[in-house]
């Protein structure tokens, strides 16, 4: 059903962005990935501005089916993002990516002209992810990526990188991982999209189905419950530092 | 009450560098229709629609004498809130994905209680037992006079609700029961008020849920 075709370039490539904004015990640490998430803030929101997918999808709505390339490479990477935190499972995503670019294939017609494409292709992977939860849930099997592939967190890299900042790194994952998965579905979805997605609430809502109020209350609670256990049980660093 | 998102970038993201190579697959499927396929679509089942709301009153017969306040209230009323919900059901709103959901609902659930209220402003003068035996034949009638527009309604618009697809298929089949409501007024001879509020009404609450329920599924991206 699907091809196999050349890799995108990815605007993920800030090693340590994990520690990003972290707790204070991190904030050596936060400080030198700023950089670098600046940098990857900035390409995302050249993303999300470019109306160039928009363009592209408008193009293959009205039936040029070349165009659909580009609008793959416009959010093959932010979908699969987010899918995968959705899914909190990378082999998981794979599937999931596959059937959100089939649906919005299937669904081209239905892309309003002069809409944005960001918005409207969530929405189709929110539906994904939805609809992947009900077929297991009615499987009665176990939770969303529990046994599609653990979360396996890859350490920062680079020459600043320690291995003490390595560990911390790893244990913060391994917390925030934990936290977001405890967190109400449509609680961790809100905060995905808004912290992690980088989108406006209005966006979210549109996504969501939802009002921008319901937004910013789920994404609220979401912030304080991960603001909790972080104040918890964040890592501490070690050697009197 | 508001809530600062202001702090939300200070959660740290576990998946940032486990998201970095998304994987490039591109699919080769039959694509769906165009913009231009759907509007075509659209466009068959309104023209079908329509005749079928107006055809299937008159070959059972127009009601001669229609008093003014039956234009106004049962048949104009009807007609105007239930087109306005439906336009506003499917409209793109700003985001491309659907209309904000506050104004959806508003207009959705308010144009059916419109519609009863007004009803019962007119003036009633049938016995209860009358109105409960004419409502309900009424009631059936209408909806068999609604299904078909609803199923018209669902094949053009299969597959094209990315989000909120329950809700927008309730407004829509409850928008079309009342514009089912206002052309079974062409025929029906009962002026009673309550008779309109109760046996026009429940089957726009019978076609809210089969649109919310049903109608959803098929419309909904999937």
């Amino acid at each position: 059903m699907f091809a196999l075709v050349q890799p995108s370039p990815s605007p993920f490539g800030a090693a340590g962005e994990l520690l990003r904004g972290g707790i204070g015990a991190l904030a050596p640490l936060v400080g030198a990935c700023s950089a670098a998430e600046a940098g990857s803030r900035r390409l995302s929101e050249a993303l999300q501005d470019s109306s160039a997918a928009d363009d592209a999808m408008n193009r293959y709505a009205e039936g040029d089916d070349a165009a659909f390339a580009v609008v793959h490479r416009a959010v093959a990477d932010r979908l699969y993002a987010f899918l995968a935190r959705m899914a909190r499972s990378p082999v998981l995503a794979d599937d999931l990516l596959q059937e959100t670019f089939l649906r919005m294939h299937r669904a081209r017609g239905s892309f309003v002209r002069g809409a944005r494409l960001l918005p409207w292709c969530y929405a189709i992977a929110r539906n994904v992810c939805i609809d992947h939860a009900r077929q297991r849930a009615v499987r009665k099997e176990r939770a969303i990526g529990n046994d599609e592939g653990e979360a396996v967190f890859e350490q920062p890299t680079g020459p600043d990188a320690d291995g003490e900042q390595l560990t911390m790194a790893a244990e913060l994952a391994e917390i925030v991982e934990a936290a977001l998965a405890k967190l109400p579905h449509n609680q961790r979805e809100a905060f995905v999209l808004l912290r992690y997605e980088g989108l406006s609430v209005a966006d979210a809502a549109a996504i969501l189905g939802t009002t921008e109020g319901a937004v910013k209350l789920r994404a609220f609670h979401a912030y304080e419950a991960l603001r909790a256990v972080l104040g918890s049980r964040a890592p501490k660093k070690r050697g009197g530092a | 009450m508001s809530f600062d998102l202001r702090d939300l970038d200070s959660i740290p993201d576990p998946h940032r560098d486990r998201v970095r190579h998304a994987p490039a697959l591109l699919p080769v499927a039959t694509p769906g229709p165009t913009r231009q396929t759907l509007r075509n679509r659209r466009l068959l089942a309104l023209f079908v629609g329509l005749a079928w709301l107006l055809l299937t009153p008159m070959l059972w017969g127009y009601r001669s004498n229609i008093p003014a306040s039956q234009i106004a209230f049962h048949i104009a009323l009807p007609t105007a809130l239930g087109v306005a919900a439906l336009v506003l059901a499917f409209a793109p709103g700003k985001a491309g994905v659907g209309p904000a959901l506050t104004q959806a609902l508003l207009l959705g659930v308010a144009a059916p209680v419109v519609f009863v209220v007004a009803a019962m402003c007119t003036p009633c003068f049938e016995s209860a037992n009358e109105v409960a035996w004419s409502s309900f034949l009424c009631g059936d009638a209408l909806l068999a006079l609604a299904l078909l527009p609803l199923g018209l309604f669902a094949w053009a618009h299969r597959r094209t609700a990315v989000a909120g697809a329950g809700f927008r298929g309730a407004i829509a089949g409850g928008a079309i029961g009342l514009v089912a409501a206002g052309f079974q007024a062409l025929h029906c001879v009962h002026s009673d008020g309550l008779h309109v509020a109760l046996g026009h009404g429940w089957p726009v609450v019978v076609m809210g849920l089969l649109g919310g329920l049903l109608v959803s599924r098929v419309t909904r991206v999937a």
